[in-house]
């Protein structure tokens, strides 16, 4: 808890932001050579599934900040990602979607 | 880059219950986005009509009474408006009394007379027609699947887009930047960025949307058609919820009412936003890269 009504930290600044911004173009202009590459199906899924959570854990972390806030937010949606990870599994296990 | 961030209040959990609420919100959010694109996903490859199926049975009913099911359904529609009216008048019996029973009948009355419209309106194709068509027969055999995926998803386009939305997160934290070193016009001019980005993200979508339905591609034409426009579509009202609510902080800027200490109201709606375009990446990753690739 909070001692005083001030709270210091450390965020980001602009530079880093760009810095992230051309990461994130350069992963999505990948996923989508990727796309266009023949390589096997498994492959393919493979390296975009990837390259998606990077950007995911990129924006989260540096744009929304997580990285850099309080853990609590972190548990959270944390809590709410890992449940609908599991639903989607378990919902594409149920329907035999993961393995044809 | 070190700034200072006033906490407003003192609360149980010694985070801002605001913020908190924010990220919880989110973090359901995930769960209804995660549960439509596993829905997407189940149903990929799925999305052949079974009118082969649906054709034999019904020459079999043909076969079996001599007539064909719309007929049948049109003299049990007779039958049953005789026997409502002889129940009301010979019998006597009250109206009320008739309406569950007569409701009930009617229903299932209407589901064969549609049941058999569709079967007499839907086109049959051989396997040989469906390929030549530009479909693919389905594994079960009996089911052609006539809009691929691959067929109507522009990934080039597509990829625009995402980048525009890329760059409206971008944008955003550099709003969010600008109000916490207390320069307004700055935050002003990131901000409007990100609503004319949000805005010239839907109109991508727009346009995706009427060139799918200028190839056949309805919500309710097949699974693809459904999954898709629900999730793409639900998504799309997040990202105009959010421009909405962006330029609502524009217009309040100009206002006066948001300032360097209001920056706690910024990076709320910033959380939002940003959570709009990570459901952004995952959907063009599993929908339009992966669910392109392969069938449905």
């Amino acid at each position: 808890m909070a001692s005083s009504n001030i709270r210091e930290k450390t965020h980001p600044g602009p530079r880093q932001y760009i810095t992230i911004a051309v990461i994130l173009v350069i992963m999505t202009a990948i996923e989508v050579g990727v796309f266009f590459l023949t390589i096997t199906p498994a492959a393919m899924t493979g390296i975009i599934l990837f390259l998606a959570l990077g950007k995911f854990a990129l924006v989260v972390g540096y744009y929304m900040q997580l990285r850099y806030d309080d853990r609590k937010f972190l548990y959270i949606f944390t809590a709410g990602f890992v449940l609908a990870l599991f639903v989607m599994v378990a919902l594409m296990a149920l329907f035999n979607n993961l393995t044809r | 880059m070190a700034h200072v961030e006033p906490i407003e209040e003192q609360t149980s959990t010694g985070l801002n219950n605001r913020k908190l609420l924010m990220w919880a919100f989110l973090g359901s959010d995930c769960m209804f986005f995660g549960a439509l694109i596993s829905t997407f996903m189940v149903y990929r490859g799925r999305s052949g009509t079974s009118i082969l199926q649906f054709h034999e049975a019904h020459d079999a009913i043909k076969d079996a009474i001599g007539i064909s099911v719309g007929t049948l359904s049109i003299i049990l529609i007779l039958l049953a408006v005789v026997a409502f009216a002889v129940n009301l008048i010979v019998m006597n019996r009250g109206v009320v009394k008739q309406i569950i029973p007569a409701v009930l009948t009617l229903f299932v009355i209407v589901v064969i007379f549609q049941s058999a419209w569709i079967a007499g309106h839907h086109p049959e194709f051989t396997a040989h027609e469906c390929t030549e068509m530009g479909g693919i027969v389905l594994p079960d055999n009996e089911s052609c699947e006539l809009i691929l995926a691959e067929n109507v998803l522009d990934i080039p386009l597509t990829s625009i887009s995402t980048f525009v939305l890329l760059m409206s997160s971008l944008s955003m934290v550099m709003a969010l930047a600008a109000l916490e070193r207390n320069n307004l016009p700055g935050f002003r001019t990131w901000l409007t960025a990100t609503c004319l980005l949000g805005v010239a993200f839907l109109g991508f979508q727009v346009f995706e949307f009427n060139a799918f339905l200028q190839e056949g591609l309805t919500p309710r034409e097949n699974l693809f058609g459904s999954t898709f426009y629900v999730l793409t579509g639900f998504h799309g009202a997040h990202v105009t919820l959010g421009v909405l609510w962006l330029s609502s902080l524009v217009v309040a800027s100009f206002k006066g009412k948001v300032t360097q200490k209001s920056a706690l109201d910024v990076e709320i709606a910033g959380l939002y936003w940003h959570f709009v375009d990570i459901v952004w990446i995952v959907i063009f990753s599993v929908i339009y890269l992966i669910g392109a690739y392969g069938i449905g």
